[in-house]
């Protein structure tokens, strides 16, 4: 055992799809949608209507409930995942000793804070001065996480890049500790609005369950989703000198950028493929190691045949033998939480020696061929897993975690 | 010179190559003049339907990247991080305005790509054929480090051959019920291209050296106050961002205004 490895010793989630491991895992591994019909505002107008979206995330016993529901969802949703996630490595005691950083992937607070007032009658987004601070901020103080924090954005990949970040915040010595992961509210009118009129959005408004249906001859767009996933990581030598034990490690990543459009990806696979290798090269993992891939699948006609034209060209000779599913079946695309809603999904199949599936996959594209786990969830023996998150702006990331 | 201001135990220390250095401060009345002139200095000309989206702050992220990048002949491996202040607050407010009026149908779908994080650092790279990491960091007024922060990250674990950090926004937030008043604002914009340092020819650069330490054990850092993103650059001794980057730019004090 190396100990400058990276593990995960703390877990913490709060999705559609649960609000702790076990029950994300059961969900996900029974192979059921959390999207529905949205009816948390009026949708008449929008032209999606659908979404995987959360109704009140579960109060926390870090402060009163009282206190707790005064915050925004989103707040609520740090306290949330950021407990249970100090709660599941049993570490509160190490923050207050050791140094702990926090990274964060993110989209925009501010826009959301912004609409949030709006519909609550204020006009903070008029007047100069009225910002919110980031929405992590109260769960950092509440929790004393007082060494360096980061935010940062690739829009979609966001989440994928604060694991990659912190996971070498630790081998470089800035931090003992490194909290890490994305939480994102995404289900309000606006993003709604923006998105489907985007025309990125499905319109399967009438089978809600069956919309998001990446890879499938018949996907007409991603489906919304929200919520968020935060891990604790250490060392392995930090984490075995206090006991603590390990959900899985963080073997490498690889980033790059299309340089193509701010919206539409790369129809030249490139760049994604290039982010593949160099997540394969950091973590010195050969083709033939990799025993499943979490797609960045997210049901849209183009992003669909990119990714799986890029994961053709990087496994020429193993492609038909990995394994690929797409979670955003089931939970949606929670935006910038989704690599870290999917992170914690690679942990479950690592954990479970058992791989979620595709739902919805009833007609394979042809332009998508791979090693589809359609439909229900198949038993495999999993030491390495590769997850794919790609975002608007052209950022391309891929990570590889490992087997505990 | 400015004195290293590192002291204490340090975990380590790292040192750039600056290549290009640039800083723009103008009114918000000539944001609309430079979106129509920017194209002939970009490496890839955007089209017209990409430009008239962006935000104030990403129109200025790309006038500073051209002025800092204009000795680097190869961008390709190249990354770019942005640090904006709220970005989007405009086109936001024209949003709430007419879901007013029309609900989800006044709504633009160009929000989330064009006012988000992510937005002015992707749209520097698809400018610049930058393939290397893009990406926003910070967004806040007081986050000003973390595109340092977030750079150095990159740049020590090769996510880039080099990265061009930028910082861009208003010197004071507006109304917007005056939007008359708006055009006199200032919005400014600095840039960094730097690279880790060879030791081969360390000494090529015109530019000064860059060298960040850090120390593990420091804690509850001050802010850089005031938010200013000059103080980035004026470097004073007891600077120090949101946490322990303790940073000392070995130039003279009046070397960066000097160079613009």
């Amino acid at each position: 055992m190396d100990d400058d490895e990276i593990w995960i010793t703390g877990v913490g989630i709060g999705c559609p799809m649960g609000f702790s491991l076990a029950e994300f895992s059961k969900m996900l591994l029974e192979g059921k949608s959390a999207v529905r019909k949205v009816e948390l505002f009026d949708t008449t107008n929008h032209p999606s209507q659908i979404a995987a979206y959360i109704d009140e995330v579960p109060a926390s016993n870090k402060v009163s409930n009282g206190t707790f529901r005064s915050r925004c969802k989103a707040e609520q949703l740090y306290i949330h995942c950021i407990g249970q996630a100090i709660q599941d490595a049993d570490i509160q005691k190490e923050l207050e000793r050791k140094n702990a950083g926090l990274i964060l992937g993110t989209g925009s607070d501010w826009l959301l804070s912004w609409e949030e007032n709006f519909f609550l009658g204020g006009d903070n987004y008029k007047l100069p001065g009225r910002e919110i601070a980031p929405y992590f901020q109260y769960a950092k103080d509440l929790y004393q996480i007082e060494g360096p924090a980061l935010q940062v954005s690739t829009a979609c990949a966001s989440a994928n890049h604060s694991l990659i970040f912190g996971a070498n915040w630790l081998k470089m010595g800035i931090v003992d500790i490194c909290i890490v992961g994305a939480c994102s509210i995404n289900v309000t009118p606006i993003t709604l609005a923006s998105f489907g009129n985007l025309r990125a959005l499905s319109r399967r408004n009438d089978t809600p369950e069956q919309a998001s249906r990446p890879f499938d001859k018949d996907r007409d767009g991603f489906v919304l989703g929200e919520g968020g996933a935060i891990f604790i990581l250490e060392k392995a030598s930090h984490a075995k000198n206090r006991r603590a034990s390990c959900h899985g490690k963080i073997l490498g990543g690889g980033f790059s950028s299309d340089a193509f459009h701010p919206v539409i990806p790369n129809p030249n696979t490139l760049q994604i493929e290039i982010a593949v290798k160099n997540a394969l090269n950091n973590s010195q993992t050969n083709l033939d190691e990799v025993d499943y891939i979490n797609a960045h699948g997210t049901s849209t006609p183009v992003g669909d045949v990119g990714e799986a034209n890029a994961i053709r060209t990087v496994f020429p000779n193993q492609f038909r033998n990995i394994p690929v599913s797409s979670i955003k079946s089931m939970a949606g695309h929670a935006l910038a939480a989704s690599s870290a809603i999917e992170a914690a999904a690679c942990l479950v199949a690592l954990q479970q020696q058992a791989i979620p599936p595709t739902i919805n996959l009833k007609n394979i594209d042809p332009a998508c061929d791979l090693y589809h786990v359609a439909n229900t969830t198949i038993e495999k023996k999993l030491t390495r897993v590769i997850s794919n998150s790609f975002g608007f702006g052209g950022s391309n990331s891929c990570i590889v975690l490992g087997k505990a | 010179m400015f004195k290293l201001v590192s002291e204490g135990i340090s975990s380590g220390n790292s040192s750039y190559q600056i290549l290009g250095f640039s800083k723009f401060t103008i009114l918000s009345s000539e944001i609309a003049k430079i979106r129509t002139e920017l194209n002939p200095s970009l490496p890839n000309p955007l089209s017209t339907s990409i430009l008239k989206y962006l935000d104030d702050q990403t129109v200025i992220a790309l006038q500073c990247t051209h002025q800092a990048t204009k000795e680097i002949k190869n961008l390709a491996n190249w990354g770019v991080i942005v640090s904006p202040k709220h970005p989007g607050r405009k086109r936001v407010s024209g949003a709430f305005d007419k879901f007013k009026l029309e609900s989800a149908w006044g709504i633009s779908p160009h929000l989330v790509p064009y006012d988000s994080l992510h937005s002015p650092s992707g749209i520097v790279s698809l400018a610049y054929q930058m393939n290397g990491i893009n990406l926003g960091a910070g967004g806040f007024a007081g986050m000003e480090g973390q595109g340092l922060l977030a750079g150095f990250t990159s740049l020590e674990n090769n996510f880039a051959e080099g990265l061009v950090l930028i910082w861009t926004g208003y010197q004071e937030e507006f109304s917007l019920y005056h939007l008359e008043s708006h055009n006199n604002q200032i919005i400014e914009g600095y840039a960094l291209a730097i690279t880790k340092q060879k030791k081969t020819n360390s000494n090529k650069s015109p530019y000064p050296g860059l060298n960040i330490s850090w120390n593990k054990n420091a804690k509850n850092s001050a802010f850089v106050t005031p938010l200013s993103l000059e103080n980035l650059f004026k470097i004073p001794d007891n600077f120090q961002t949101d946490w322990t980057f303790q940073i000392a730019i070995n130039v003279l004090a009046d070397f960066i205004p000097a160079s613009i």
